[in-house]
């Protein structure tokens, strides 16, 4: 995910991560894979009860992390020391102004992740349907949007 | 998703790795988020 940062950036939006570990442990994240998007420790797991993320055995060894396993392996990732219970599953969510949850991905197991591109139409999407005001502040030079369309 | 659970959502408090606490509904309050809850660090 944090591959397509700039492209979430230019569609006027920005990506956040959220870890269970702890606020250290998220320094961690960000350093060693500079990760230029900013992350935040979660330890309680509110947002993962809040959105109803899944948890358990059954998620973590469910027959497809196998095989998500071996090809996040054959493209050079490699899982380090977990940061956070293990048994957690997260998932990705897009939130517009105002508190509306306009996209949801719960990962069902393992390596259950949307594909980038699934990310970016979603939010090109929403942009084009929802982002309906366009002020411009010459003076400032800068871009108004009202996203509460 | 959008009423009491999105709200609720808005308002928990999440830590930086400096310590400092941030307000969810804070990060979207003017632009999108696309908001990626980890399995773990690492």
């Amino acid at each position: 995910m944090s591959a397509v940062r700039q492209q979430v950036l230019d569609l006027d939006a920005e990506l956040v991560f959220i870890g269970s570990g702890s606020p250290e442990q998220a320094g961690w994240f960000v350093e060693d894979f500079s990760i230029e998007a900013p992350a935040y420790s979660d330890e309680s797991l509110a947002a993962y009860r809040a959105l109803e993320t899944r948890r358990g055995l059954l998620s973590s060894i469910h027959p497809r992390v196998l095989l998500r396993s071996a090809r996040a392996l054959l493209g050079g990732f490699r899982q380090t020391a977990t940061q956070g219970p293990v048994l957690q599953q997260g998932g990705v969510w897009i939130l517009l102004p105002g508190d509306e949850v306009a996209y949801s991905h719960r990962s069902s197991y393992a390596g259950d992740h949307p594909s980038p591109d699934d990310i970016l139409h979603a939010l090109a999407r929403l942009r084009r349907e929802r982002c309906v005001t366009t002020v411009s502040s010459p003076a400032a030079g800068t871009r108004l949007r009202d996203w509460r369309a | 998703m959008k009423g009491p659970q999105a709200s609720a959502l808005a308002d928990i408090l999440v830590t930086a790795s400096d310590g400092g606490a941030v307000r969810l509904g804070d990060l979207w309050s003017n632009r999108p988020v696309v908001l990626a809850l980890l399995r773990h660090f690492g």
